[in-house]
């Protein structure tokens, strides 16, 4: 009887779930295609592509903030991936004295908004010129993508199946060979998970940006934020879409590129 | 390993120090000779540079104003590109300025910033700002009229040449008049208005510009000597006490605002999309065309008008400065030149574009020049020239603004 | 001598980098934090200022409020979602579940101020669900509830729990991947139904990651800005706000009051989390999880 019930339920659970987290999409998608959007009604006025337009439009540099978003956020998310290549494999293989105090340290910052901390050390920009320029925001960005690089990493190098590593030694494979036909493949679904999450922070970060990059390094999520709180309600909603947009194509191409690039080299 | 981790990050801490020290060396003369160059030296000058100006970034007409039809003319015109840095706030210049120069960078990013009122007190009394420059644009020099009490003083504060008057503005109130057939013309009549329909009225919270401006508003219609104010004689203490009677206003509406007062809009905006929707019944704007703006994007309704209250209706002008470590001082002079020219403000007068006020002096136009100005007409939602001029009041002093902010927060907001 | 430094050489770029940003920021704000008063010296003025005002500890209450309540929301919806995906993939179809799973973790591609943004289009007195409830009679024009800006922090509370929800699943759908069918089919032949079994042999496998996902969703919430800035009130203020306004005063003299409430919430958070480690160390001892390392698996 209580199997049954919960047979009945969990569906309707996981439908009222999915649902709550598409309603708001499909909301948005209405809201930017209005022009007005009047009490009571639950659809915006007449349909109408003029927010769009004005996002579009050249003049509110929507498209270079897009870009500059992008270059952030990828640039960050390769330096991530060059810190946290060896230092993950030092975690997963190396027992070492003071490994747990280091993993600690490396992990710790994603524990804090990122903001917080950098009020502390914006000193330091100013007198290094860091302030205003893409590379202080991209160094600032390293701060909270940089522990889910190395986290995801570890998981990665500890699950690594170190057999065929020596097989491939016993074949007369070299040092570069090996790791890039036998170790990288099978560290893809760490690097993916880790570049996923990377990226996503740093398009997402918004305070950060405005404290290192003073207005003068433009994201979208910076060009967004007057519509989104309290502007014109379509122009907002034009603006997240946008964003969603962005990320999931970012997501794709990345999850796409690296899965091509792990059936490329699957040796075994 | 726990040691050597210590030690590492000390040793960085000290790397990090010294260099506070070997920055400060400014750069000196270039800046200097600017101020004595010809103008035309300046424009040759200008020429090829990319002038970053900041401005409050909330309004579309603004942006619109800036990007559709100043930024081209700029370029083809004077070979300068603009670039406008949209910012939520005009207290974050002062804030990166201040930094700045605490940490004695003597090349910043902001080469024009769009100012008044208490940060353009901040920014002075911090020496934030360049120049005297003013004198040396030949547009200020032609038009502009810098005796006027109105552009000499920026909220009571003596402008002394470090800003140049771009436009003038004044408090409005909008409402749907739909809704309100006779709209209330002095503070106590508003006060009743509020009180005959709870939850239809309330106000941005300071720091909001729009939000202060209102409250700052109401304390010219409830105090019996306004002139006091206008400029800075009394310390905090005295002032928070002596307005007492702003206070008991505000606490005696704030039961019938809408949420009962619990909060506040945090921004203009978001008071306008009360409106918008007709949660409240009004609004209000430091732009008397506004609400026409509005109207012609739809998203106010089309009753839409605006009044003033008898009491006065307070008016300021808005400036362009130039910060100390501006790294395009040429460009930026040029292009709030460009700025003052009689087609810039005319563009920025006309509804169609921005309809901001004129800062530049009707007297020193050509008859040509005022019959252009003639032809533009203020939109159906706005008060007539006259009627706004009869009832405008000075804003008091700047050194003012920051207390009241603060007094609403604790004699108000915390209630 | 080689083998031995080795660990440390490859560790040392990452390790460089984060203490700089991270420790180095800390240390930066500490030290600022203690130079309210003449130059060169160390003043405990900001601290004194801080311990002594009422509006921080208003803010710090509210803010604590909203953090915990909103991680313990998502903690239990996460969890009753992974059950439910747990249960579609042993019963139903795994890909479904996967897919499932997919379509759950929407809100992550939203930025904090979209998530901020969407609550309150949804939620505002004259917003989605105030229209709908209006068009069904079940609400008048001004009868919806203030669910945003509104003295509790309903609307930052639900905006958390709608974007921190997708991380904890993020973070515990790893562990049901790895659970084969067999035990279930062998949990089965011992009479033991799927509920029973997910409470006995997966939940305890949720824990550890559970404890993670909202130790660290608690601790980025407390000091994270932009949903209480738009969906916060005027008076408390949430201490993100609050901190970020005295920051940026436009006086140089309220700064180190900014980062003594950064370092002195962070001190605050650190032995609230302390705190709860002691009070829930017992849970989840039973079971070791299969693997040592759990979360952030990728799927």
């Amino acid at each position: 009887m209580v199997s049954r019930l919960f047979k009945l339920l969990i569906p309707v659970f996981l439908t009222g779930m999915v649902l709550l987290n598409i309603i708001p999409l499909l909301l948005l998608i209405f809201l930017s295609l209005g022009s007005s959007w009047m009490w009571p009604h639950l659809f915006p006025g007449p349909i109408s592509l003029s927010s769009w337009k004005y996002v579009i439009n050249p003049a509110a540099g929507s498209l270079p903030a897009l870009k500059t978003s992008l270059q952030i956020a990828l640039t960050a998310t390769l330096i991530n991936l060059i810190l946290a290549m060896p230092a993950a494999k030092s975690l997963a293989h190396y027992h070492f004295k003071g490994r747990k105090a280091c993993e600690l340290i490396l992990l710790l910052p994603a524990l804090i908004p990122p903001w917080a901390v950098i009020t502390g050390i914006h000193k330091t920009f100013i007198y290094l010129n860091l302030t205003d320029t893409m590379s202080g925001v991209i160094l600032a960005h390293l701060l909270p993508t940089l522990p889910y690089m190395v986290r995801a990493l570890t998981i990665s190098f500890a699950s690594i199946d170190y057999s065929l590593e020596e097989q491939a030694y016993l074949l007369g494979g070299n040092k570069s060979q090996t790791f890039f036909y036998i170790t990288l493949p099978q560290l893809l679904p760490g690097i993916a998970a880790g570049s996923i999450l990377s990226v996503l922070i740093s398009l997402s970060e918004y305070l950060t940006t405005l404290i290192i990059g003073g207005g003068q390094v433009l994201t979208l999520t910076l060009v967004m934020f007057p519509f989104v709180n309290g502007g014109n309600p379509s122009i907002g909603a034009a603006y997240s879409l946008l964003f969603a947009l962005m990320a999931l194509i970012t997501l794709f191409s990345l999850d796409t590129f690296i899965n091509r690039y792990y059936s490329e080299n699957k040796l075994y | 390993m726990f040691k050597k981790i210590l030690a590492l990050f000390l040793t960085l801490g000290l790397l990090t120090a010294p260099l506070a020290g070997c920055r400060q060396t400014a750069s000196l003369s270039p800046d200097k000779e600017l101020l004595q160059a010809d103008f035309s030296q300046i424009q040759k000058e200008a020429r090829g540079q990319t002038v970053a100006i900041y401005m409050w970034g909330g309004d579309e007409s603004v942006n619109r104003y800036m990007d559709e039809w100043v930024a081209p003319r700029v370029e083809k015109e004077l070979g300068i590109k603009l670039k406008r840095v949209p910012i939520n706030d005009a207290r974050e210049m002062i804030n990166k300025l201040l930094t700045e120069k605490e940490a004695g960078k003597t090349k910043g990013s902001i080469d024009i910033m769009w100012i008044n009122g208490e940060n353009f007190k901040l920014a002075k009394d911090n020496d934030l700002l360049w120049g005297p420059f003013v004198d040396k644009l030949p547009n200020y020099n032609r038009y502009i009229d810098g005796e006027d009490y109105q552009i000499k003083y920026d909220f009571g504060e003596d402008t002394e040449g470090l800003e140049a008057p771009w436009g003038k503005a004044q408090f409005v109130f909008i409402y749907d008049s739909n809704k309100i057939a006779s709209p209330p013309d002095t503070v106590e009549a508003l006060k009743a208005w509020i009180k005959d329909n709870p939850g239809r009225f309330t106000y941005p919270a300071p720091p909001d510009f729009t939000g202060s401006a209102f409250i700052r508003q109401i304390l010219a219609g409830v105090s019996s000597n306004y002139d006091r104010y206008l400029t800075a004689s009394l310390d905090r203490e005295s002032l928070e006490t002596e307005i007492t009677p702003l206070w008991d206003y505000l606490n005696q509406i704030k039961p019938y605002l809408w949420q009962k007062g619990i909060t506040y809009p945090e921004n203009i905006a978001k008071l306008n999309e009360l409106y918008a929707q007709g949660e409240v019944y009004m609004t209000m704007s430091y732009n008397p065309n506004y609400a026409d703006n509005m109207i012609k994007q739809g998203r106010f309704p089309a009753t839409t008008r605006t009044f003033v209250l008898k009491n006065g209706s307070l008016a300021n002008t808005h400036y362009l400065a130039i910060p100390f470590n501006a790294p395009h001082k040429a460009g930026a002079m040029a292009v709030i030149d460009y700025l003052l020219s009689f087609e810039a403000q005319l563009a920025k007068f006309d509804p169609a574009n921005w309809g901001d006020g004129l800062a530049i002096s009707l007297a020193k136009l050509s008859p040509e020049e005022k019959e252009k100005l003639k032809q533009i007409k203020p939109g159906k939602a706005a008060l007539s020239p006259e009627e706004l001029e009869k009832y405008k009041l000075p804003e008091l002093s700047g050194a003012y603004v920051d207390i009241i902010e603060e007094g609403w927060f604790n004699h108000v907001a915390k209630n | 001598m080689w083998p031995k430094i080795k660990p440390y050489i490859l560790i040392l770029p990452a390790l460089l980098t984060t203490i700089t940003l991270f420790l180095g920021g800390i240390f930066g704000g500490i030290i600022r934090s203690l130079s309210a008063g003449k130059p060169g010296e160390i003043s405990f003025y900001a601290y004194a200022q801080i311990f002594s005002s009422q509006d921080f500890w208003a803010s710090f209450l509210f803010t604590l409020r909203y953090a915990a309540l909103s991680v313990l929301i998502a903690s239990f919806l996460g969890l009753a979602i992974v059950f439910g995906l747990f249960y579609v993939r042993m019963e139903i179809n795994s890909r479904l579940s996967l897919f499932l799973q997919r379509l759950l973790q929407l809100p992550m591609l939203f930025p904090f101020l979209v998530a901020a943004y969407i609550i309150f289009i949804l939620l505002s007195p004259h917003g989605w669900l105030a229209r709908l409830l209006f068009k069904l009679n079940l609400a008048g024009e001004n009868s919806f509830p203030l669910l945003v800006n509104d003295p509790f922090g309903w609307g930052i509370i639900i905006a958390y729990v709608f974007k921190t929800c997708p991380f904890i699943i993020l973070m515990l759908y790893p562990v049901i991947l790895k659970i084969p069918k067999a035990w279930l089919e062998a949990g089965k032949v011992l009479g033991i139904s799927q509920a029973g079994f997910f409470r006995k042999a997966v939940f305890p496998l949720l824990i550890p990651p559970l404890k993670t996902a909202s130790f660290i969703v608690f601790a980025y919430t407390f000091l994270a800005f932009e949903i209480p800035y738009i969906l916060g009130i005027t008076y408390p203020k949430a201490i993100a706000v609050y901190a970020y306004q005295l920051y940026t005063s436009g006086s140089l003299s309220d700064r180190p009051l900014a980062l003594a409430i950064i370092i002195t919430s962070l001190l605050l958070i650190a032995m609230i989390s302390c705190l709860v480690h002691i009070i829930t160390r017992r849970w989840g001892k039973t079971i070791k999880p299969g693997g040592k390392e759990n979360g952030f698996q990728t799927v």
